[in-house]
């Protein structure tokens, strides 16, 4: 899976999108609103500073003081915005000026000359214009004064302040703020990719990896735990499982019912009828013999045959019903199925069974039987072998079931086909062990082997319980 | 395989854990990127620095990049420059000295000039010479170079500044004071010097030897490096321009600075005759580019006498006060 198509990074993904595109809003908004709030107390010094130096310029220059107005005006030339100011008297002759050179010459004469008309205005009316110039970036002050005692000479303090470095200046707030919280937006979706890595995904894992696990029926990883959706999701599935197991066990032992049921029936009614007409007939071969009847020797022949359908029903119920109907039997049963398989496929078949002492309950030692029947039977049957080795073992609480063949080589692909097969899986479950295919070393047939960890309940004959 | 992809999903994370705290750090500690301003200079009314208004008369300086702050006289611009209002200063090297003592990080990056007969005592008939200040009203601007230098004209003649009723006076005030006879005598210096001896009798008087009076260029330390090009820029523009300062007939940038100065031409080329204008291969001398400098040896000198006249209320200690890399390579 790319990590772009987890759940874990889409929602992360879409979370910074959609972070992204509320902090370029934020960002232009911001933008504007701090540009504007520059220019609106831009435009509140001008008028304060303005008002105050016509104020002081007032004083100044009623009392004669000339040489502390040229101070004034050059501390004012200090502000940093300040690009150029001027006082101008009643004729509009540049009386001091932020610009030494200026001092002497008209308005209509220095680059302030367009403000000529509102100097003129504001000294007409006595009111004082504060003026934002966008296009300019500049923000004009001019403040009237009288500088003498008599109202009919008036004269006007007229600043022009620059705000292109304080609007500059407020973008790069801007932008600072917003590359803050584009950092910090960053970081949380950071976390939010590792909140849901351990939250969603490694769970999401968890299940998947027992999902997986039932599938290939390998250890089961534990269920999950908490009171999320995923862990009901867990517990759920593992609660199918469970449930699909018990019924796959009880399948399995109302099968075996069935068969031991059919197989005592054959060998206790059938399989006897049988034996009682064969003694019957054996009786009536005797006595037409006596009597030089001529019927003697059919009378013979169907004893006979009855004794032949005897062995056969016999067969039959032992197959269907193992002599497992009471503890302890197992290795004697495996011995004799070995021994039929030997005979009846024409292969030499090694068979060593030691269970270490330990009786199995009944329907454990069924699932054991079943398992190693059906293996040797498949070896036998499709593999085509001259020598077979059937093992059963139980050491260190373990149980070993291993089956051997020197035939063609098993393919393990091709071991999830077929009933049989389906078979000794459920029957592997029921015991709660693993079944595996091992190659062998010279590539011929294969090793067979089954391996359960014995626990009490493989020892107690009652209904088999499936693993958790 | 499964241990690979699970070794590398745990660096991953890792990773994850690092970024993030990356990020934050970023954000918390992520440099404000101030919109860079002018260099604001602060300059008087001095001829020797005038190549500076006419190299922004010809448009030889952005003055986007350099605001100038013009400042009726010196003893203003150094105020400017103490409070910070300013990134650098045309000042005197006794100015400079005052804004050590007080703490000001300041370095002196060129030489405009050495005053030969532009700072003087200017006083009336009746003060024949220096000797003749005993007792006298002196209207000197007591926090600028006047001092220096009416301590040494006092000097030579064997009396000391409580000799004389040192009266403070800005120096634009000076032609007034004198002229309504407030004080017998003035420290002046030009274009005053010039302006009063326009209209009055007066005597000139100067010390021998001669102290140090010297105008630099200095910028505040904070400012070397956000301005190095400016601060260059307007170096070169000075030495560009020396020549022509002294230069008769039409000069680009001159009315400008006539304007500024109150003077006539003949008045200015006087003025600026005043002044030993420093070259740019004596600036290097002074400012140390290829070896030790001269100047600070010279300020030096200059300290030891102002803190023996009561100039200066302590000796100031060493350090780099002198900056050669902005002068212009040859």
């Amino acid at each position: 899976m790319k990590w772009w198509s987890s759940i874990q990074s889409r929602v992360t993904l879409l979370v910074l999108g959609f972070g992204l595109a509320a902090l370029v809003v934020t960002a232009v908004r911001n933008d504007a609103w701090l540009r504007e709030r520059r220019w609106r107390r831009a435009v509140a010094e001008a008028d304060d500073r303005g008002t105050l130096l016509a104020g002081m310029m007032q004083h100044y220059f009623r009392n004669k003081m000339n040489r502390a107005a040229e101070l004034q005006m050059s501390y004012a030339a200090t502000a940093d915005e300040l690009d150029q100011g001027v006082v101008l008297d009643e004729r509009s002759v540049i009386v001091l000026s932020t610009r030494l050179d200026w001092v002497g010459m008209r308005l209509e004469d220095v680059p302030l000359a367009d403000e000529s008309e509102r100097a003129e205005r504001v000294r007409a009316s006595m009111n004082s214009e504060v003026v934002r110039d966008d296009g300019r970036r500049a923000v004009v002050a001019v403040h009237p004064f009288f500088p003498r005692f008599d109202p009919g000479v008036r004269a006007v303090v007229l600043l022009r302040y620059d705000v292109t470095q304080v609007l500059d200046s407020a973008r790069s707030e801007a932008l600072r703020e917003s590359a803050g919280q584009a950092f910090v937006l960053l970081a949380l979706c950071v976390l939010l990719w590792l909140v849901l890595d351990f939250a969603v995904t490694q769970r999401v894992r968890s299940v998947v990896a027992y999902a997986q696990a039932v599938a290939e029926e390998r250890a089961e990883p534990p269920v999950l735990t908490g009171d999320d959706d995923l862990a009901m999701v867990s517990r759920e599935f593992a609660g199918v499982v469970k449930k699909v197991r018990e019924t796959d066990v009880r399948l399995l032992e109302d099968r075996e019912s069935e068969r031991r049921r059919i197989g005592a029936d054959l060998h206790d009614d059938v399989c006897q009828r049988v034996v009682a007409a064969q003694l019957k007939s054996g009786v009536l071969e005797a006595t037409l013999a006596r009597e030089s009847h001529p019927q003697s020797s059919l009378a013979r022949s169907v004893a006979g045959d009855l004794e032949k359908a005897a062995g056969i029903v016999r067969g039959f119920a032992r197959g269907l019903a193992p002599m497992l109907v009471e503890r302890g039997r197992l290795a004697e049963t495996v011995y004799d199925m070995a021994e039929t398989l030997g005979e009846t496929f024409m292969v030499r078949c090694d068979c060593e069974c030691d269970l270490g002492g330990k009786d199995l309950a009944v329907w454990a030692d069924t699932h054991v039987y079943r398992i190693t029947q059906e293996l040797a039977v498949n070896a036998a049957k499709h593999a085509r072998p001259t020598r077979m080795r059937i093992s059963v073992k139980i050491e260190d609480e373990r149980l070993r079931i291993e089956v051997e063949n020197d035939g063609e080589a098993f393919e393990p692909g091709r071991a999830r086909a077929g009933m049989g097969l389906e078979m000794i899986r459920q029957r592997v479950r029921a015991l709660g062990g693993r079944l595996e295919y091992l190659p062998r070393a010279d590539r011929t047939g294969c090793l067979a082997r089954c391996e359960v960890k014995l626990e009490a309940r493989h020892f107690v004959d009652e209904k088999p319980q499936p693993e958790a | 395989m499964k241990e690979l992809f699970r070794r590398y999903y745990t660096a991953a994370r890792l990773v994850a854990v690092v970024l993030m705290l990356a990020l934050l750090a970023a954000a918390r500690w992520l440099p404000v990127v101030a919109a860079q301003g002018p260099l604001a200079v602060a300059i008087g009314v001095w001829p020797g620095a005038e190549t500076l208004v006419m190299a922004r008369e010809r448009g030889l300086i952005d003055e986007r990049k350099v605001r100038f702050v013009e400042m009726p006289w010196d003893t203003a611009a150094m105020r400017a420059m103490g409070t910070g209002a300013v990134d650098a200063a045309v000042l005197s090297l006794d100015e400079v000295l005052r804004l050590w003592e007080n703490g000001h990080d300041v370095r002196v990056v060129m030489v405009f000039d050495r005053s030969v007969s532009a700072d003087a005592i200017v006083a009336g008939g009746a003060v024949e010479g220096a000797a003749n200040l005993k007792g006298r009203r002196v209207g000197v601007d007591v926090r600028g170079t006047g001092m220096v230098l009416l301590a040494s004209v006092l000097d030579g003649a064997g009396l000391r500044l409580t000799d004389v009723e040192a009266v403070p006076l800005s120096v634009p005030e000076m032609g007034a004071a004198f002229k309504h006879g407030d004080v017998e005598a003035v420290v002046c210096a030009e274009p005053w010097l010039s302006i009063l001896s326009r209209d009055a009798d007066v005597r000139r008087m100067r010390a021998s030897p001669e102290p140090p009076l010297m105008r630099v260029l200095v910028v505040s330390a904070a400012a070397l490096t956000p301005h190095y090009k400016t601060i260059a820029t307007l170096a070169q523009a000075h030495f560009a321009l020396a020549d022509e300062l002294r230069g008769a007939g039409e000069v680009a940038g001159r009315q400008a600075v006539l304007r500024r100065e109150r003077l006539d031409e003949k008045e200015f080329l006087k003025a600026v005759g005043g002044l030993e204008l420093l070259g740019l291969e004596e600036n290097e001398r002074l400012l140390g580019r290829e070896e030790k400098g001269v100047l600070p040896g010279m300020v030096g000198q200059l300290e030891v006498f102002m803190w023996k006249h009561g100039l200066l209320m302590e000796r100031l200690g060493g350090g780099e006060r002198a900056d050669p890399s902005f002068l212009p390579r040859r």
